[in-house]
């Protein structure tokens, strides 16, 4: 069954002199649950704002549109604006990329998880901080009694975001969206988030949206990945096949650029690169939205490509997909 | 906690220090023999015997009238408290909620509205906004005396000094009356008083709200659920509680300044009278004790204030 | 093939004051603030030229009406006060005092104050605890109070009001230049300076005033309306000017018993004391919404 359905998402504000600005462009992606979900992109592409949309939370001058959008089963647009925040808190959670701002300074960790608990679960008092230490301890805080007395300016980044996760599934989710959970984090408290992150995926049967600007940390963990780009999803597929063989030239542009460890690069070979910056969602290119920066694009790019269904593979957004030109070994 | 009291009242230690230098500097510019004779002839000396003098409270009298200028402290007091405490509750239960709402609809036109409104009663001169208010509501629609605290008609026993208390625990028959008497001599004054800290308040807190609001824990509050006045009136505003503390320790000093006029222009029976009569009838004691008492009650004030608010922000309760 | 030129190219590239300016007035409300500060200014320069009579002299008409009364009178455009002078010479002067006072209180304040708190951020270290420790006293008192304690050792009159407010705006003028310059000490740029071996005199010069002359500005324009409200409440307090000079403050409590009787005598002077702290508050306003865009 599909824990999450969206078709054809449009995202747009407007700037001082009132003019529409789209910030996601007819965007529809699937996913089932107990998967993981790999969304990526340079930042100002428009993936952040899809996880606040998501979680209906985006402020009210923006404007969200969509043909349908279901979350586990239920079609949300029938729903009225309390009932839908309603339903959704109790369906998905999420948790923020500075482990820091995902919790009130003011409060101390056992007033956040009560609080939580208290909406979404009728305990006695007693059964709620037995369920928030049972809480803690599925996000591998060791010592969780002394945990729920501290206040978060006490706690590291990697317990903050820890426990950030514990009160995120204080609202027994089915989807959990970690928008560049890691990103503030060292290198090795990074790989313990995500490990935290993919075992509550296999033991709980949670399905988990992995939103980063970094290939590498999708590569092994996700069932499926997203590639958006200034506001269009470009490619959306398996990962074992975007992995093996990518389709579109951004895709192939973010996976090549990143080092491989243990790999001697040749003297003379260089990592993939691509020219320029993400255009602002003021001055957006004609045609394919890539086109500017894109080494392979020829005359037909300069009319917007649709997403094409690729046998084996997935959706791709490029006109020279089926051709299989590949930016990492020349054109 | 008690580490960072011990702390705060070393500063205040410190302070009034510095106050007594200064006050004891005034005592001897002002004109010989008006506070004190001094025997000694040595500095240190005489700023001792000073020190010694201010902490038993001989503040020396009146040259007026010749009483205590400490016992007429402590009597004018109750007064000034009174009309500071009522002007301190309309500023901020007006202007934080007023705030609040601002932010909520931030650069809306309504909030624009706010923040223009607010811009305009932090440049009022209280002491024409006092005339302007006393022709529209006394004048103009008779409903409020200008002066004083209470109708002449009414006669209360003073007890606690407080006008308001002392109405209601008197055994006349007419208690309510002088009660609801003495509200009606309260307004205005406290209007007038509490219109630019309001003006303050609304600012702070509107500018402090938008921050908090905009945070990721407000959002991650909303996403678990969490009722929208509940994210609001709790999560978002003990966040706001904290600068709006600073600013009150701010408003304090900008209070008292009002006083001394607000209760020229309303006739009101406190210190700022007091003092100001003495400044014009060049009653030295008086000055010299009215300025050391009401420098001293805001030096206090600010460190109750900084003690609070550093209870109210864990960050700082627990640091060691 | 690369399309580049879709790219928008600025082939001019503004300086920073004028980037600052073009950011000012987008706030139209600040910009009519400027512009009427500017009046009044214009006003307070021109008066000998502008105000129709002596704002000194009395004439034989008292508490005559402004013109839109019926008892109005033209050559007496704003009314008479109790003494027979003309309110609109008096405002006009007023508005001229008034500023006057202001402006020179400080800049006599901002000079001292930055000069203190640049010594305290390369004084000895008991230099700049003394100080600081003095300035938060001051800050601490209430500003009246302070002002009341000098006036009523030097006695009242023009010059010793300038000297309360000036020691009243000094230690806000000391600790906004002492926080600035410790904030941009911290940057790496400066620490580069400094590795690139830049005395102390260019390093201030050249690398940390233009970053802190935004954070002047503001406190400027902040002790100028604090200025005003403090000059005039120590007029009407009948502790600044004395009676007979028309400052705004001073003709205000001269007038101020005649409310009922010639509220216009207390309401003009008012309103012109309200629309110049306005006008510079909206202006300083303004000037803080511009910080906060540039960073």
């Amino acid at each position: 069954m599909n824990l999450l359905r969206i078709e054809n998402l449009s995202i747009s504000s407007r700037n001082n002199q009132g003019e529409k600005l789209s910030i996601i462009d007819n965007l529809s992606i699937q996913m089932n649950s107990g998967e993981i979900l790999g969304l990526v992109g340079e930042s100002g592409s428009g993936k952040s704002i899809l996880a606040l949309a998501i979680m209906g939370l985006v402020s009210q001058h923006i404007e969200v549109k969509a043909d349908y959008f279901s979350l586990d089963g239920q079609d949300l647009m029938k729903l009225s604006h309390s009932q839908r925040s309603k339903y959704i808190s109790s369906k998905a959670s999420m948790i923020f990329q500075e482990p820091r701002t995902n919790l009130n300074p003011c409060y101390s960790i056992e007033r956040h998880l009560d609080e939580v608990i208290n909406i979404h679960q009728n305990l006695s008092h007693h059964k709620r901080k037995e369920l928030s230490l049972e809480l803690l301890l599925s996000v591998g805080v060791n010592d969780p009694e002394i945990i729920l007395k501290r206040y978060p300016h006490q706690l590291s980044n990697g317990m903050c975001q820890r426990v950030a996760i514990a009160v995120a599934l204080a609202c027994k989710p089915k989807l959990l969206i970690a928008d560049e959970p890691t990103t503030d984090l060292d290198v090795t408290i990074q790989s313990q988030i995500l490990d935290l992150l993919i075992k509550l995926n296999m033991t709980e049967q949670l399905g988990l949206i992995l939103i980063t600007h970094d290939f590498a940390l999708l590569s092994e963990s996700t069932d499926k990945i997203g590639v958006i780009y200034s506001g269009k999803l470009m490619e959306h597929a398996e990962s074992k096949s975007i992995l093996k063989k990518p389709r579109h030239p951004y895709t192939q542009a973010l996976i090549g650029s990143i080092p491989q460890l243990g790999k001697r690069h040749q003297s003379g070979s260089r990592l993939v690169t691509l020219d320029g910056h993400i255009p602002s969602n003021e001055q957006l290119p004609v045609g394919c939205r890539l086109g500017p920066r894109c080494p392979v694009a020829t005359r037909q790019c300069v009319k917007p490509p649709e997403l094409h269904l690729i046998a084996d593979h997935g959706y791709v957004r490029c006109h020279r997909a089926d051709e299989s030109a590949d930016i990492t070994k020349g054109i | 906690m008690i580490k960072i009291i011990l702390n705060q009242f070393a500063n205040l230690l410190l302070s009034l220090f510095g106050l007594s230098l200064l006050s004891f500097l005034l005592s001897l510019l002002f004109p010989t023999d008006t506070i004190y004779s001094y025997q000694q002839t040595n500095l240190f000396e005489k700023y001792w015997f000073y020190l010694n003098q201010i902490i038993s409270l001989e503040w020396g009298t009146s040259l007026i009238h010749g009483r205590n200028v400490f016992n007429d402290f402590i009597l004018n007091l109750p007064a000034t408290i009174e009309l500071i405490f009522f002007a301190f509750a309309f500023a901020a239960i007006i202007g934080i909620p007023l705030g609040v709402w601002s932010a909520q609809h931030k650069f809306s036109y309504k909030d624009k509205t706010v923040l223009f409104g607010s811009l305009m009663g932090y440049s009022l001169p209280i002491y024409w906004w006092a005339s302007i208010l006393v022709l529209f509501f006394s004048v103009s629609l008779g409903l409020t005396p200008v002066a004083g605290r209470i109708g002449f008609e009414y006669e209360i026993q003073p007890v606690t000094g407080f006008i308001l208390i002392d109405s209601l625990i008197s055994d006349t028959p007419y208690k309510i009356d002088a009660f609801y008497n003495a509200l009606k001599h309260l307004f205005l004054p406290a209007v007038v008083l509490g219109t630019v800290p309001m003006a303050i308040f609304v600012r702070i807190t509107r500018s402090a709200m938008i921050d908090v609001l905009s945070s990721d824990f407000i959002r991650a509050a909303k996403s678990r659920g969490l009722a929208h006045h509940k994210v609001l009136w709790h999560h978002a505003l003990r966040n706001v509680m904290l600068p709006v503390l600073t600013a009150m320790s701010i408003q304090i000093s900008v209070l008292l300044t009002g006083i001394l006029i607000t209760e020229i222009i309303f006739s009101w029976p406190g210190i700022g009278k007091w003092l100001l009569e003495a400044v014009h009838r060049r009653d030295y004691a008086t000055i010299h004790g009215g300025i050391l008492a009401m420098s001293s009650l805001v030096i206090i004030t600010n460190m109750v204030i900084q003690v609070v608010s550093h209870y109210f922000n864990p960050e700082l309760r627990f640091k060691r | 093939m690369k399309h580049s030129e879709i790219y928008y190219q600025a082939d001019y590239i503004p300086g920073m004051f004028e980037n600052w300016w073009k950011r000012f007035i987008q706030n139209k409300l600040s910009f009519v603030a400027l512009m009427g500060l500017g009046l009044f200014l214009l006003i307070a320069i021109l008066a000998p030229l502008i105000a129709p009579h002596d704002p000194l002299v009395q004439y034989d008409e008292v508490f005559l009406p402004p013109f839109w009364d019926t008892d109005g009178n033209a050559r007496f455009l704003l009314g008479t006060d109790a003494l027979g002078r003309d309110v609109l010479s008096r405002l006009i002067y007023g508005i001229r005092l008034t500023l006057e006072l202001s402006v020179t209180v400080v800049v006599i304040a901002s000079t001292i104050g930055v000069l203190l708190g640049v010594a305290t951020t390369s004084a000895h270290k008991w230099v700049e605890t003394l100080i600081l420790r003095l300035m938060d006293l001051f800050l601490a008192l209430p500003s009246l109070l302070v002002a009341i304690a000098i006036v009523s050792v030097l006695g009242s009159g023009v010059t010793n009001v300038i000297y309360a407010v000036t020691i009243i705006l000094i230690p806000h003028f000391v600790l906004i230049t002492r926080s600035a310059i410790r904030i941009e000490m911290e940057k790496d740029y400066v620490t580069a300076m400094i590795l690139d071996g830049s005395n102390k005199f260019r390093l201030f010069y050249s690398t940390i005033l233009p970053n802190i002359v935004s954070a002047l500005i503001i406190q400027l324009a902040v002790a100028l309306s604090t200025a005003v409200l403090e000059i005039t409440a120590l007029g009407f307090l009948g502790l600044g000017a004395s009676p007979p000079s028309p400052e705004l403050g001073t003709i205000l409590s001269e007038s101020h018993i005649y409310i009922i009787s010639a509220p216009w005598t207390v309401t003009l002077p008012g309103l012109a004391i309200f629309f110049i702290v306005f006008s510079i508050n909206l202006v300083s306003d303004g000037l803080m919404d511009t910080r906060s865009k540039e960073q």
